[in-house]
């Protein structure tokens, strides 16, 4: 009965811990372990586990609970010797309340916090042992589900309620790793507190806007070397990979598809780390994995002869997989299908020439590597660079301008990004009003006097006018284009056995070519 | 597939006297420093149609559900210690691209070919004999499998789904490890596939960064076998 209860009282707390921090979860896709992580997240877990599965259940079907689990009796024998190490108690350090079920008779909880995040398990029994306390059944750390990290607090279980007092009074007198541990009571609101603790100092998105506004791009976690020496994280600073970093909405929009010109990119450490830090082939997101050549299996005849479909076959349903043999025919201006979900995505440069006098003049322009983005303590003559001094002179409200600079180098970029991308598909008046609206939201910031708006404004300009010819020469090109087509028309209506050009540009040559090979 | 009862040794933990965290991030293993390690690392794959793929009778999973594989997981903890798994990395090519085989269960889920060591077996033996289960022939010969490298190492730090690629710093008894190791293939051979798994080969690009679709481990396979300079032989 006390253990029924037990484990009611345990998995209602960890329920109720996780409503109350609903959108620390959706931040950080964060669960405490053993909060059935079967039917919260089932769309997270591991696939490979859920993937042992037998082949004919239904993945949808709601799975048996961990709960449930946790309530097949075992002999507390089994589980005190479960590690083979012998401790006065046999702690079976399972990280996991599901020992703790093991366990017959009343049980005493208490939540041990303000640990470090390297904080062992064992370094948590040396101290506790050290007050004196003998009879520590469990020890249960709760963790970042993301990456494993420890949120720098555990709950602990004993068999006697004097261990939890004799705990409370003694354990905040010995640190442990410099840390002052913290004991609270085994309630719902102490781990609400202790969870908005961990969550304060893991709000990765909050992590990340420090850390920009400190040193540009260093991500969470990342220890300095050299600079102010080693700070020891707090209670959990517990900090995330930096692949799940992601650039700002708005830049993954724009930025993913094409590179912005180079005089953009050169814009500044921060708007620079927010670009380029997204996941490389990021925008592909979730997929179906459809892109497998499905291997048929080829029958085995008796006596141990193997039927040889012959080597096509064995690709068989693949053909996706050879480009310009599917059943369209040439498609040679197109990527291989199987690439085709991917492809444009992957941050290539768009595959026809068009942008190429675009991109090559803001990079050209040698002031835009001045006006911007130095690297942090580079050595800048205030002469040479006006726009650094200007800073420099006004830290008044430096932050701000700083946000303002940022928020008009992401409009400068994305929306030459946007215009290139644009125009490269032949928009050429999208891309224009594009570039004008940033030129005037920018020339209507705060900060326009700036000098490195200046610059930004000025690459805008270089864009456009690049644009703006472009579209005369495209203008041009058609005219010819459509002459030589008109003049195609006519050989083939001719002659039909011709193949399809199929979108290749049709120059003078290739239909003298043609000429000749109807004549 | 089972963790195998002979044997009661029971690992007595990674922690020397004294000490509260590990001493390696691989604490199964002897520190080994060797001074010649070749800096490259070529090896040969073979086009998928040198491979000649059959069945053979279904292979049953050992457990029924996700909770009752964790039930397992915890009941085999408390008598032998962590687990060790090795899954295989078999790699062919295709229009100059290495494609990773991998085991279709249902229409969403992958994982790599490999299984759970018996207690006390090594990596290698235990790596060919879980091959031979799941892919070796069953005409009487017997499939070449060389195990040429390692290529990761992930845990499992609670009886729950999460893996990951290091030991987080506050665990010291991990519950289970799973080692990846690289499998060279022969120029040609045959496959026998359960008639209950699905065979396909992957290539590398469809496994980058698509945890969504492959789950951490896979996906992130191709990051780990960018070392290698593979060959592309006929």
């Amino acid at each position: 009965m006390a253990e029924t209860e037990e484990e009611l009282l345990l998995a209602g707390g960890d329920a109720d811990a996780n409503m109350d921090h609903i959108d620390e979860e959706k931040l950080l896709a964060d669960e405490d372990p053993n909060f059935n992580p079967f039917q919260v997240k089932q769309e997270e877990l591991d696939l490979f586990d859920a993937a042992i599965e037998p082949s004919g259940v239904d993945k949808d079907v709601p799975l048996v609970t961990t709960p449930a689990v946790i309530s097949t009796p075992t002999p507390p024998s089994s589980a005190s010797s479960s590690l083979g190490i012998t401790t006065n108690a046999g702690i079976t350090f399972s990280n996991s309340a599901a020992n703790i079920a093991n366990i017959t008779g009343k049980k005493y909880c208490c939540y041990i916090g303000n640990m470090s995040w390297w904080t062992t398990d064992d370094d948590l029994v040396k101290v506790i042992t050290s007050c004196g306390v003998d009879d520590l059944v469990d020890l249960k750390f709760y963790e970042n589900r993301l990456n494993g990290q420890s949120k720098g607090f555990c709950l602990a279980v004993f068999l006697t309620d004097l261990s939890v007092r004799t705990i409370t009074e003694k354990l905040p007198l010995k640190p442990v790793h410099g840390q002052t541990l913290v004991v609270l009571s085994y309630s719902k609101i102490s781990l609400a507190r202790l969870e908005e603790a961990s969550a304060k100092s893991q709000t990765r998105i909050e992590q990340q806007k420090k850390a920009k506004e400190e040193n540009g791009m260093l991500n969470m976690g990342t220890i300095r070397i050299g600079a102010m020496g080693i700070t020891p994280m707090g209670p959990g600073g517990p900090l995330g990979p930096p692949v799940q970093q992601q650039p700002p909405p708005m830049m993954n929009m724009a930025m993913m598809g094409q590179r912005p010109p180079m005089g953009v990119q050169m814009g500044g450490p921060m708007m620079g780390g927010g670009a380029m830090v997204g996941r490389p082939g990021g925008p592909g997101g979730p997929m179906n994995p459809q892109q497998q050549m499905i291997i048929p299996q080829t029958r085995i005849l008796p006596g141990g002869m193997v039927q040889m479909g012959g080597p096509p076959p064995q690709m068989g349903p693949g053909g996706g997989m050879r480009p310009g043999v599917g059943p369209g025919g040439p498609q040679m201006n197109q990527p291989p299908p199987g690439m085709g979900q991917r492809g444009p995505m992957g941050g290539a440069p768009p595959p026809s020439g068009p942008p190429q006098p675009l991109m090559g003049r803001p990079v050209a322009a040698p002031p835009n590597v001045g006006g911007a983005g130095f690297p942090a303590g580079a050595h800048i003559n205030p002469n040479v660079y006006p726009g650094y001094g200007q800073q420099q002179e006004a830290p008044l409200d430096a932050a701000e301008v700083e946000e303002v600079m940022n928020r008009n180098r992401t409009i400068s970029s994305s929306a030459i990004s946007r215009a290139i991308s644009d125009a490269t598909s032949g928009n050429h008046a999208d891309a224009i009003e594009t570039l004008l609206t940033a030129i005037s939201l920018i020339k209507q910031s705060r900060v326009a006097h700036d000098e490195r708006c200046k610059l930004l404004i000025s690459s805008l300009h270089d864009t456009l006018s690049g644009i703006e010819a472009k579209m005369k020469e495209r203008k041009r090109e058609r005219r010819d284009r459509s002459r030589s087509r008109s003049r195609e028309r006519k050989h083939r209506r001719r002659l039909s056995i011709l193949p399809p050009l199929n979108g290749i540009s049709v120059g003078g040559t290739t239909i003298d070519n043609l000429e000749i090979t109807v004549a | 597939m089972s963790t195998g009862q002979q044997g009661s040794l029971r690992p007595t933990g990674w922690l020397e006297t004294g000490q509260t965290a590990l001493g390696s991030s691989i604490p199964s293993q002897k520190p080994n420093i060797v001074d010649k390690i070749p800096l490259h690392r070529s090896v040969n794959l073979y086009p998928l149609t040198n491979y000649t793929f059959g069945t053979k009778d279904a292979q049953p999973e050992p457990d029924h559900s996700v909770s009752a594989r964790f039930q397992r997981l915890r009941d085999e903890y408390e008598k032998f210690g962590m687990r060790r798994s090795v899954d295989a990395v078999l790699i062919v090519h295709e229009h100059s691209l290495p494609h990773v085989l991998l085991l279709q269960i249902g229409s969403t889920f992958f994982k790599l070919p490999g299984g759970e060591l018996l207690h006390g077996e090594d990596e290698i033996s235990g790596m060919k004999r879980i091959l031979n289960e799941i892919l070796g022939r069953t005409d009487g010969l017997k499939n070449e499998w060389h195990i040429e490298d390692e290529v990761g190492n992930w845990w499992r730090p609670n009886f729950d789904p999460p893996r990951y690629p290091y030991i987080a710093a506050h665990i010291t008894r991990p519950k289970e490890q799973t080692k990846l190791l690289l499998v060279q293939l022969p120029s040609k051979t045959l496959f026998a596939v359960p008639k209950n798994l699905k065979l396909v080969a992957a290539p590398l690009f469809e496994l980058f960064d698509n945890s969504n679709a492959y789950g951490p481990v896979i996906s992130s396979l191709p990051m780990a076998l960018s070392r290698f300079n593979f060959v592309y032989k006929d």
